[in-house]
């Protein structure tokens, strides 16, 4: 049930993420809104319902995207790795819980596409894809982070009553 | 004497007075005289009609306010869908300006043929300068074709599906482009980068290059066809005891405002790949 409903969702945060979010830049960096849509899903979910969602929302980005199929299906997955084991370990504190996975999650999303790219054989300079790129990506990751969890939140609330009621 | 009847009397003083009248209408002077009988009579008429107007107005304002607050909203509903309207014209106006721009250019070079198709949204990632078009197999475009605008190169057809494609722009970190420089008569390349600036590199040091010549593609390679205009070369640089020159490059495309492409359908780029020597081992 969570699926079928969040499905809609992802599709239209990828619209969003490849026509908005990719032209609200800072420096060359871009949010991923489905990353920390996943991230705030997964806190607030109380199903395992996350982990299919991170499957669907990876294959998504790498139909669109040239960046290697693996590095976003790992890197959603590893969001839902990750808050599901914050929900239990920091449970008193979501928003804490929130920050700090998507930290994570962005460092190693676009780590490991710098490192995926190099494998590929496009030789990316480290300092620039940092200071360009990686930093000012996971800082505006951050910056959306705390409204989308609020959103995330009220929709899963939303989502259980209808759920509970029928 | 014989006694006139009264009726008779009646008859002649009706048939009297009517003569008088059509006299006086014939002459003009019943309208004259109507007036100044009238006159009083409209002058209380319009008296007492301002006086009864006022009292139904001291009435019925509130419902007037009403009916005014709603043909005000109903006002202010048709502003809006107008604004909208001239919004989504102008829209249409750019977008057709685009396109005989693009028209305009298909036809300086009528030996290509062309596909028109609508840049639809960029690569997720902020590592890779990709757009995406709103074109695709089923409409004749295929991976390796050469994609332009009006005022230049854009890039190549990275991947396709049926009915969108992903395009590789010249400003990706991954794209090698060959290209000439008109004034200095010499071949190099330009490369993309991950700030989506372009550079040109592999420039022969004894070759003199001069800040504005001209960048257009060579052909060499076979990934582009040649005579392609790309941008005019910025700041050249030429290190001590470099093998190469170096030059920015100010493209002549506005990657930050694409909206319309022209696909070069005609142009099948060639994989020299094979073709490239190994080293023996």
């Amino acid at each position: 049930m969570a699926v079928i409903f969040s499905i809609p969702i992802l599709l239209v945060l990828l619209v969003l993420q490849s026509t908005v979010a990719s032209k609200v830049t800072l420096l060359n960096g871009t949010a991923d809104l489905l990353l920390v849509w996943l991230a705030a899903w997964a806190l607030s979910s109380k199903d395992r319902s996350g982990y299919i969602l991170a499957g669907i929302a990876g294959a998504l980005v790498s139909y669109i995207t040239a960046i290697p199929w693996y590095i976003y299906l790992s890197a959603y997955l590893l969001v839902i790795l990750l808050a599901r084991y914050f929900s239990q370990k920091l449970w008193e504190s979501p928003l804490l819980a929130m920050l700090i996975i998507i930290m994570i999650a962005s460092i190693y999303l676009y780590t490991f596409t710098f490192i995926g790219l190099r494998i590929k054989g496009v030789d990316y300079p480290l300092s620039i894809s940092l200071n360009q790129v990686i930093i000012p990506s996971v800082f505006l990751n951050l910056f959306i982070a705390i409204p989308v969890f609020a959103i995330a939140k009220d929709f899963s609330k939303w989502f259980y009553r209808l759920e509970n009621a029928s | 004497m014989k006694k006139i009847p009264t009726r008779t009397w009646q008859r002649l003083a009706i048939a009297l007075v009517v003569g008088g009248v059509l006299v006086l209408a014939i002459s003009g002077m019943l309208g004259r005289i109507i007036g100044q009988a009238v006159n009083p009579l409209i002058g209380a008429q319009s008296w007492f009609s301002t006086r009864v107007n006022a009292v139904v107005e001291f009435f019925t304002v509130p419902r007037d306010v009403l009916t005014l607050r709603e043909q005000n909203a109903a006002l202010q509903n048709e502003v809006a869908r107008l604004q909208s309207e001239i919004l989504e014209l102008q829209q249409q106006l750019v977008e057709t300006d685009i396109l005989y721009a693009l028209l305009d250019f298909a036809r300086e070079k009528p030996e290509n043929t062309y596909v028109a198709a609508s840049v639809i949204g960029k690569d997720p990632s902020p590592f890779l300068n990709y757009i995406i078009l709103d074109h695709g197999s089923g409409d004749g475009v295929f991976k390796g074709m050469p994609v332009v605008t009006e005022q230049g190169l854009v890039g190549s057809i990275d991947a396709v599906t049926a009915s969108a494609a992903r395009v590789k722009l010249i400003t990706d970190q991954s794209s090698v482009v060959n290209v000439k420089l008109i004034k200095a008569k010499t071949e190099a390349q330009v490369k993309g980068s991950i700030t989506g600036d372009l550079s040109l590199e592999m420039v022969n040091p004894s070759v003199q290059i001069t800040e504005g010549d001209l960048v257009f593609t060579s052909g060499l390679g076979g990934s582009y066809p040649p005579e392609i205009f790309i941008g005019q070369v910025l700041s050249p640089q030429l290190k001590e005891n470099a093998l190469f020159q170096t030059a920015s490059i100010q493209p002549s495309v506005d990657f930050q405002t694409l909206r319309a492409v022209l696909i070069i359908t005609n142009f099948k780029p060639v994989d020299i790949a094979p073709l490239i020597p190994t080293p023996m081992q």
